[in-house]
């Protein structure tokens, strides 16, 4: 497929409040940003609002092995007045065993 | 536009003849949840790349077998008068196309433009899927000179008069990306391009704004001026196959170029071997 050159990437100056080996915690202006590692490099085809997480999320495409497009998700916006640092470390932990799991399933370390 | 074969049909051509029935209208799609089940030109019947291209278990195309099959359920016959279309700017529609011709297809045409055009264009599309009766498809056995082979690049490499055309992007053909991320599946090991090869990206030979080939004389120069040349013998390539397609179809059909060879195993096979000589 066709490489696109449309950039993702967040802005670099947010610093970065945490970061696991999955995901890290941005400091946006407005928002806590919530973004998923796995996904670094995807183009951002739509910001929508997320349903497991109800905010903002900018989302991009991946293509299984049959060639069907999953829209997932690539970073989350939680508003500051709306919540707090531990709550959005709290979905980072999540994210983090989720891929952990997948991890050991794929990937033992014997 | 006095390209060599007959081989396009415009969009408007295909919305003023969908119910004739001389003509059988196949959509080509890498990812059809998203363009065929979300709407089709009418009456058009789907080819899913990946499920009727590809053998279910080796890595190879469909045989005669079972390109025989997969058209007869598409109601063809070896006189029918076919016109390819699809997604992402009608790559695997190329692709399609080759297959068409490797096994023999004589009357197969592809919408210019693809789905592409058709949208910019605001033509309609239907959910409908047809009822097609099944067929009995006699196929021709491979035609073996539309397709190269690892072994065949790998002879070519000393050879002088053959030349290689890498139609991936420039990072790709640079060895900086093996596959942008939306492609988990279609890595290799190493990044680069297979040594001496000319990149040529298959986007150089469309119009940008709605997916259309280039005319012949802008076409000639792109590939000309790259030492692709009629004279030579042409081995296109890119990571599966589909992309080369449809570079192989231009040089193929729309220049006339004698011998243009699709080499549909492209990076994910060359750069995956072992021993594989590779350039950056």
């Amino acid at each position: 497929m066709e490489i696109q050159s449309k950039n993702n990437e967040t802005a670099k100056e947010q610093p970065i409040l945490k970061k696991g080996i999955f995901y890290a915690i941005l400091d946006g202006v407005s928002d806590i940003i919530m973004e998923d590692k796995t996904k670094r490099g995807l183009t951002v085809q739509e910001r929508s609002i997320d349903e497991k997480y109800g905010v903002n999320s900018d989302k991009g495409m991946i293509y299984d092995m049959d060639g069907i497009g999953h829209k997932v998700g690539i970073r989350w916006y939680f508003p500051k007045d709306k919540y707090g640092f531990e709550k959005v470390l709290e979905h980072a932990t999540e994210m983090e065993q989720r891929y952990r799991k997948i991890r050991e399933e794929t990937c033992p370390d014997y | 536009m006095n390209y060599s074969h007959q081989v396009l049909v415009d969009t408007e051509t295909v919305a003023n003849n969908l119910n004739n029935k001389s003509f059988k209208v196949i959509e080509v799609d890498y990812d059809p949840e998203n363009a065929y089940r979300q709407g089709h030109l009418q009456g058009a019947s789907l080819i899913w790349w990946k499920r009727d291209i590809n053998d279910p278990v080796t890595r190879d195309i469909i045989n005669k077998s079972q390109f025989e099959d997969l058209l007869s359920r598409n109601g063809l016959t070896a006189q029918s008068e076919v016109i390819l279309y699809g997604d992402f700017n009608n790559w695997f529609a190329a692709f399609v196309f080759w297959i068409f011709k490797y096994y023999g297809h004589e009357k197969v045409q592809m919408m210019n433009g693809g789905r592409k055009k058709w949208e910019i264009e605001n033509r309609s599309y239907t959910k409908d899927e047809p009822q097609i009766p099944k067929t009995n498809y006699v196929a021709q056995p491979p035609n073996e000179g539309l397709r190269a082979y690892l072994f065949d690049v790998r002879r070519a490499l000393d050879k002088s008069d053959t030349v290689l055309v890498d139609v991936r992007s420039p990072k790709e053909f640079s060895g900086e990306v093996t596959a942008p991320a939306e492609y988990p599946m279609e890595h290799a090991q190493r990044g680069g391009h297979i040594p001496n090869a000319n990149n040529i990206p298959w986007a150089s030979a469309v119009n940008d704004t709605d997916g259309t080939f280039k005319s012949v004389e802008e076409l000639k120069k792109i590939y000309e001026t790259k030492g692709v040349t009629p004279d030579k013998d042409v081995i296109c390539y890119c990571r599966i196959g589909e992309r080369s397609s449809h570079t192989w179809f231009v040089l193929k059909y729309l220049l006339g170029y004698p011998q243009v060879r699709n080499y549909d195993g492209s990076w994910t096979e060359w750069g995956n071997m072992i021993g594989n000589p590779i350039e950056k």
